[in-house]
């Protein structure tokens, strides 16, 4: 065997650049000890993944979701924010937001016997169903349908993926694009009665929704032009 | 402009299923991978200040989670190890359950036998399918000792896990 086992074993994990990667892939073609060690490797890496993934379809319990939605944020890191961001705290006209209502939207969500908008897949949130097809499809343009999901801005963020704001049955959120899926990146509750009404693009989305999009945001929101051409290419 | 604590709690939430995998993989059992989590959890948002708003939130929650366990192996000298039932309890029926709590019992024996570092490495690696950069940052470590440990790691389980099959490449 010629090739080292450092190097085929960075093959396996798929560190390598597409060009060395095919290089080494024609070498081991023809050097039998090298494929066996890699398909050793890889059967090992494939196994630990199978004996370890089904914890991420479970229920998450619910203790976690309270330690999550209950445990007090650093004193220091409250005030930091209140110095450099005094408006950060204004909730407007959002009544059942808060720590509760995420934990209950989200409750929703990760429950994977319920067929929602949004589930899990490979142990993050995913759009699903009627808000996937949506997220899809639907142009900022299109006329409001009635118990549809509601699609708010598009936008390309930092890290290069397609982003689109979203509200439908009671939640808000940000979905990116990324693996095929929609990945959800943030999600709060939303005000329910006003699913049919948010009519200006991200304006009726909640506070901490428009805050996420700020945060993550290159440049400006897609106009109507570059939201339908990410759309007719299939969002990346 | 930054994330506000509800992103924060939601986007913490999303990482939860990763997470227990992560832990799973570490204590070998789910009631243990779940306290574990929650003292992460815990751990993180007690002291978000020490976050870097702009770094990645799942790097930081993974370094916390295996600083957790690190503490809580060392402090307590708990064996860490063999957990032979289903991490899923009592159920069992059908050969493709007793196949999955076969894989299961052996893969966490296998990881039982490794150093904890080593351990760890390959949690992030093989189990959550990081890249070694990745890695190599969650563990504050160069990447070059995430390859080393892999590599020592990998033949280790190789050989427990296979056999003599894999005894040829030593």
């Amino acid at each position: 065997m010629t090739l080292s086992k450092d190097i085929l074993m960075q093959f396996v994990d798929g560190e390598l650049a597409p060009q060395e990667a095919s290089r080494i892939e024609a070498e081991i073609a023809n050097d039998a000890e090298a494929r066996a060690f890699v398909e050793t490797q890889t059967a090992l890496r494939q196994q630990f993944q199978a004996a370890f993934s089904p914890i991420m379809e479970e229920r998450i319990p619910d203790k976690l979701m309270a330690a999550i939605a209950e445990t007090p944020v650093s004193r220091r890191w409250r005030m930091a924010q209140k110095f450099s961001r005094p408006n950060m705290w204004v909730w407007t006209g959002l009544p059942a937001a808060g720590a509760l209502a995420l934990g209950l939207a989200i409750g929703i969500a990760v429950n994977p016997s319920t067929i929602g908008p949004i589930g899990t897949e490979n142990g993050t949130l995913v759009a699903q169903g009627a808000l996937a097809d949506a997220l899809n499809t639907r142009l900022a343009s299109d006329a409001p349908q009635t118990n549809a999901p509601h699609i708010g801005i598009s936008f390309r963020a930092k890290d290069g993926r397609d982003c689109r704001t979203f509200a439908t049955n009671g939640v808000a959120g940000i979905a990116c694009r990324g693996d095929g899926r929609w990945n959800v990146a943030a999600l709060s509750a939303a005000p329910s009665e006003t699913s049919g009404t948010y009519h200006m693009a991200g304006s009726g989305m909640p506070d901490v929704i428009r805050n996420a999009t700020a945060s993550m945001i290159e440049g400006t929101p897609f106009d109507a032009a570059a939201e339908r051409r990410a759309r007719d290419r299939g969002w990346k | 402009m930054g994330a506000s604590i509800d992103t924060i709690r939601s986007q913490m939430t999303a990482l939860l299923p990763r997470l227990r995998r992560f832990a799973l993989s570490l204590t070998g059992n789910a009631a243990d991978a779940d306290d574990l989590v929650q003292d992460t959890v815990e751990k993180a948002l007690r002291n978000l200040h020490r976050w870097e708003e702009g770094t990645r939130l799942d790097s930081w929650m993974f370094r916390i989670a295996q600083n957790c366990w690190i503490d809580h192996v060392r402090s307590k000298r708990v064996r860490s190890s063999v957990p032979l039932e289903d991490h899923h309890g009592g159920t069992s029926d059908g050969a493709r359950d007793a196949e999955a709590r076969l894989t299961f019992a052996d893969t966490c024996a296998a990881l039982a036998t490794l150093p904890e570092e080593q351990r760890v490495v390959v949690s992030l690696v093989l189990v959550d399918g990081m890249a070694y950069r990745e890695a190599a940052e969650v563990l504050g470590v160069p990447i070059g000792t995430v390859t080393s440990r892999l590599a020592r790691a990998r033949e280790a389980l190789a050989l427990r896990v296979f056999g003599k099959k894999a005894e040829a490449f030593r």
